[in-house]
């Protein structure tokens, strides 16, 4: 589903990403483990078509994201870490505005909004400008927006900050189900025990190269994923 | 913290001379020095004019030895306009900045923040009032020569424009907190502003010449009052006058401190509170990806009454335009016509006159700027750079050509040129504003400012945004120089035609560089 070879990235002299190959299959929820600076967003955001990279290629589903950005772009999905969303507009313009670049049917969209929405308690809200949104609402509305065009793959930079307990819990589902159907997700979080009891691979980051990566199982063995993760960073130090 | 306070205000309003935004890093000396050029300008067409004025009524007045009406008639207009240009800078930066509430987290005493974004307008103001004030000194030293007080006043003068205009701020900002439809409102304010401003300007020698004839009636009546009196009087050099206005300040500005220091917090925190709308589910609408950007565009553009007031004003001009010629247009034409030879240059005019009004719409050249954070939302959602510029083009366009064509139409029909004449007069203009939006987007993507805090400093303080309008008015007088030196030999219609030509080639140019490098730039960012 993302195949991610060699990647490449340089901000001047300092290479951000060094050489990064990842491969993420239909039907796993991969997490992305690093430090602050490790490189992860940079990861997310080249997969998404957002930054330009220097080395290496980033495939969705067979196709390159550097050669076809639009084609990729339109069956992923992607929520950042802060959801800079569009604050003229209310809850539901900013979901028709997705709805209709997309390009999701009347019936499609109506379903989606109305069963995303309410499930995540966010219906009555709908019509209130998003600068008048909490950071937690933004996220939600973030998520429900990824959710509306039935992506096979949904890429998150730390997509749990800011959501209410029930909202997480409710994400969490909506990830397991979304691979069940042979849809797959890739994120980034610092919270291990999330990626501990939600991810069926991790990879961990450090300064910007890729120092382990597998099912949970293999990158945990017999100790905690953050146990195995300061023992990593420790050992690069 | 009061020092580390205005810094940092300073330093925001004034980045945008020297850090670029798009990599916040320093700016090259020569584009530095293009802004300084810029500013230069700016300030030398505001000087000149308040260099007449004060040309105008010096010598009246000191010659009726009331050199301090002089100086109090000069004053109150810096004061007038220090709070006309003041008024929506308090309430952007006093009251709606957008790290109001970071600020307020820190350990930062309200009276403090008030204080320091108090000072920094302070700076503002007296630069808008130095436009007035330093002429009005030039202009009488050679009667009565320059005096410390009255330099001292430069100073202590935009203090009470200030206090005015955070007061006038405070109330714009309260009843703003508490309408539904808050742009519109702001809008309707500006526009009633503009409107005053306009009346003004256009009647000011009217204005002269009846002040000038009632020099001493209104001597009295504004002798009567002390602290104008004094105002004057300091200027003019009398230091124990300056110390009395500056006690009057003093107390004003302190008055205004104090009373604004006790609501800040409830001003800055009220326009959370404004009347929540439920959704109710509903039958949802299907639209296209253009239409989606399109509309994208101008929920944007609705919701800035600063980037309606900054970018579109030209079409309210065009409309006044248009009803004026429409009802006048047979006397502007016989009072033209008159002039001997215009006649046959009408059409041209005319076209000038539309294309003029028309630069005053400059809304493609803040548009990339104030994508600002959600950039990367144009980046991560299925749609090419050309898509989501192609949407800015459009808007600029759609707000644009109605008006161009009703005052075209209008001007067609007073000069009551031939067909060819008026097709032309027309399409030149419509040609125009296509160049002027394709114009606009490119300099916003050679010069971007994406590290905003409030949309105002994207639209306002922005080199695109200048150029635009400048760079505008360079290409009409440009053609209308060229007609000058090719007059004798090319007729106006001929001279219509050939300009048309070179616009719509120019544009095909401008779009054929928005598509292959513009697209480019957009995606690098």
């Amino acid at each position: 589903m993302l195949r991610i070879t060699n990647l490449t990235k340089t901000y001047g002299d300092k290479r951000a990403v060094d050489s990064l190959s990842l491969h993420i299959q239909p039907g796993e929820i991969y997490g992305f483990i690093g430090h602050n600076g490790a490189g992860k967003t940079t990861t997310i955001k080249a997969c998404c078509g957002i930054l330009d990279f220097d080395g290496g290629d980033i495939y969705v589903d067979g196709v390159s994201v550097k050669e076809n950005p639009l084609s990729c772009k339109a069956k992923t999905a992607y929520i950042p870490d802060n959801p800079d969303l569009y604050d003229f507009m209310s809850g539901i313009q900013y979901l028709q505005f997705v709805a209709d670049v997309f390009g999701v049917s009347k019936a499609a969209r109506q379903e989606a909004i109305d069963k995303y929405a309410d499930m995540f308690s966010l219906t009555g809200d709908l019509a209130q400008p998003i600068g008048s949104y909490s950071h937690g609402m933004k996220q939600k509305l973030a998520v429900i927006s990824a959710l509306l065009h039935e992506p096979r793959l949904i890429i998150m930079d730390e997509p749990f900050v800011g959501l209410d307990p029930k909202a997480s819990h409710i994400l969490k589902e909506i990830m397991r189900d979304i691979c069940n159907r042979g849809g797959a997700i890739f994120f980034s979080t610092h919270v291990l025990e999330v990626a501990e009891k939600l991810c069926d691979k991790v990879a961990i980051i450090k300064d910007g190269r890729l120092i382990k990566s597998g099912t949970m199982e293999q990158v945990r063995g017999d100790t905690s994923l953050e146990d195995v993760f300061l023992e990593l960073e420790d050992d690069n130090a | 913290m009061l020092r580390a306070l205005i810094k940092k205000q300073t330093l925001e309003i004034m980045s945008f001379l020297f850090k670029s935004g798009k990599t916040g890093k320093m700016r090259s000396k020569g584009s530095a020095a293009l802004y300084a050029l810029l500013m230069l300008y700016v300030v030398g067409v505001f000087g000149w004019m308040f260099w007449v004025v004060a040309s105008t009524l010096c010598a009246p007045f000191v010659q009726l030895s009331l050199d301090w009406l002089y100086f109090c008639v000069m004053a109150l207009t810096a004061t007038v306009m220090g709070v006309f240009f003041s008024v929506f800078a308090t309430q952007s930066q006093l009251y709606e900045a957008k790290d109001n509430e970071l600020l307020l987290s820190m350990p930062i005493p309200p009276r403090m923040l008030l204080l320091s974004r108090m000072l920094t307008l302070y700076i503002q103001t007296f630069f808008f009032e130095a436009l007035v004030m330093v002429p009005a000194l030039i202009v009488y030293y050679p009667f009565g020569g320059i005096s410390v007080p009255g330099i001292l006043m430069l100073f202590i003068l935009p203090f009470v424009a200030l206090a005015l205009s955070c007061v006038l701020g405070w109330v714009v900002a309260l009843i703003v907190s508490r309408m539904k439809n808050k742009s519109l409102f702001s809008v309707l304010l500006s526009v009633l502003f503009l409107a005053v401003y306009f009346i003004v300007y256009s009647r000011i020698n009217s204005y002269l010449n009846l002040l000038l004839a009632n020099i001493e009636r209104i001597g009295k009546n504004l002798g009567a009052v002390f602290p104008l009196r004094q105002l004057g009087l300091a200027f003019s050099g009398d230091f124990v006058s300056m110390l009395i206005f500056l006690v009057f300040t003093a107390v004003l500005f302190c008055a205004v401190y104090a009373v604004l220091s006790l609501s800040f917090i409830r001003i800055v925190t009220a326009k959370r509170a404004a009347s929540k709308r439920r959704y109710v589910k509903r039958e949802l609408e299907v639209g296209s990806v253009s239409g989606a950007l399109l509309k994208k565009e101008f929920l944007r553009y609705r919701s800035l009454p600063s980037y309606i007031m900054n970018c579109s004003l030209g079409s309210v001009f065009m409309l006044a335009g248009a009803v004026y010629v429409f009802i006048k247009g047979a006397q502007l034409r016989e009072m033209l016509v008159q002039i001997s030879g215009w006649e046959a240059y009408l059409p041209l005019l005319g076209c000038a006159a539309v294309c003029l009004a028309s630069t005053m719409n400059d809304i493609t050249a803040p548009s990339v700027s104030l994508e600002g954070k959600t950039l990367w939302l144009s980046r991560a959602l299925p749609v090419s750079a050309i898509q989501v510029l192609s949407a800015k083009i459009k808007l600029h366009l759609y707000i644009t050509l109605p008006f161009v064509l009703l005052f075209s139409v209008s001007a067609v029909t007073a000069a009551k040129a031939d067909f060819l004449a008026a097709a032309l007069m027309l399409a030149v203009p419509l040609a125009f504003v296509l160049f002027t939006a394709l114009f606009g987007i490119i300099l916003n993507l050679k010069f971007p400012n994406f590290t905003w805090i409030n949309e105002t400093v994207a639209v306002k303080q922005s080199a695109s945004v200048s150029i635009a309008l400048f760079g505008s008015w360079g290409v009409i007088v440009l053609f209308c120089g060229l007609f000058y030196l090719v007059h004798a030999a090319v007729s106006a219609t001929a001279f219509l035609a050939l300009t048309l030509a070179v616009l719509l080639l120019v544009c095909a140019l401008l779009w054929q560089w928005i598509v292959k490098r513009g697209t480019r730039i957009f995606n690098s960012f």
